[in-house]
């Protein structure tokens, strides 16, 4: 069952990814769909990614408790690249304060913001459904809002494929495991030059 | 007798062109009228990994405020 969803979601994926990265794809109302898509499947990726890294940061803290005791200077240093990659992901200090630098805020800040461009994209395609239909050559306007969101999300996707690499690099998430990375790689493959 | 023909042939071709704009309207205007959320919201949660961030820090020695570990990897603010 697990299997066959993950099938099913990589394939959306994929279809979402080349989509993104191709400005034909469609009429420009499936294209809008098929940019919510994106955005969901990203979303989907960044809690999963959330989940391994939780996983690796327990480990990495059990580790070091039994090694060298919780309240010690050697449990702080051994659990040191855990937080600090924490704090890089939720932009959240040891006071609690919220930096609002994470890159989780920012995907999320940048996915809300791509959202609003998407909708602002459907309202200018229905209010120019002629203009809109043109291939040959496409019409301007109507090209720059659909592909409005992407510029949006951009600072988003990148920041989470920078992250994602330091933290396969650590060893907190594997990215072959996960068929919907190959969706970010081709996000970010696009998005991220 | 050309005259009718022709206007067939134009209201098929102006078909075409609608349906090739009009395809996904309504999946589009489904989408368009749903709220706009975050889309990340773990079930409007913070998330597992500041929930075991925090657990942590609840096991650090205690240290002034402003301590905690800074990395030096961080990516700077995009926005």
């Amino acid at each position: 069952m697990k299997q066959k969803t993950h099938g099913a979601l990589l394939a959306l994926l994929l279809v979402a990814t080349g989509a993104s990265a191709c400005d034909c794809a469609g009429t420009p109302y499936k294209r809008i769909a098929v940019a919510h898509a994106t955005i969901n499947a990203v979303a989907r990726f960044v809690e999963t990614f959330d989940r391994a890294v939780a996983g690796w940061m327990r480990s990495k803290a059990a580790e070091c408790k039994a090694k060298h005791g919780a309240k010690t200077p050697g449990y702080a240093e051994c659990v040191k690249p855990a937080l600090a990659f924490a704090e890089t992901w939720t932009g959240e200090k040891r006071d609690g304060t919220k930096t609002g630098r994470g890159v989780l805020p920012t995907i999320q800040s940048t996915q809300r913001a791509a959202r609003l461009a998407l909708d602002a994209a459907f309202d200018y395609v229905k209010a120019h459904e002629q203009a809109c239909g043109k291939k040959d050559p496409p019409d301007k306007a109507c090209s720059e809002k659909l592909e409005a969101w992407r510029a949006v999300i951009k600072p988003g996707v990148c920041g989470l494929w920078v992250i994602v690499d330091r933290a396969v690099k650590l060893g907190a998430y594997k990215a072959t495991a996960d068929p919907t990375y190959q969706m970010l790689a081709g996000l970010a493959g696009g998005l991220c030059k | 007798m050309w005259f009718d023909i022709a206007k067939q042939v134009a209201a098929a071709v102006l078909d075409l062109i609608k349906a090739a704009v009009t395809e996904g309207k309504t999946d589009a205007q489904a989408l368009r009228d749903k709220p706009i959320t975050v889309s990340v919201s773990f079930a409007g949660g913070d998330g597992e990994v500041v929930k075991v961030q925090r657990e942590i820090y609840a096991d650090l020695p205690d240290e002034p405020a402003g301590d905690a570990p800074t990395d030096p990897g961080s990516t700077p603010d995009p926005a």
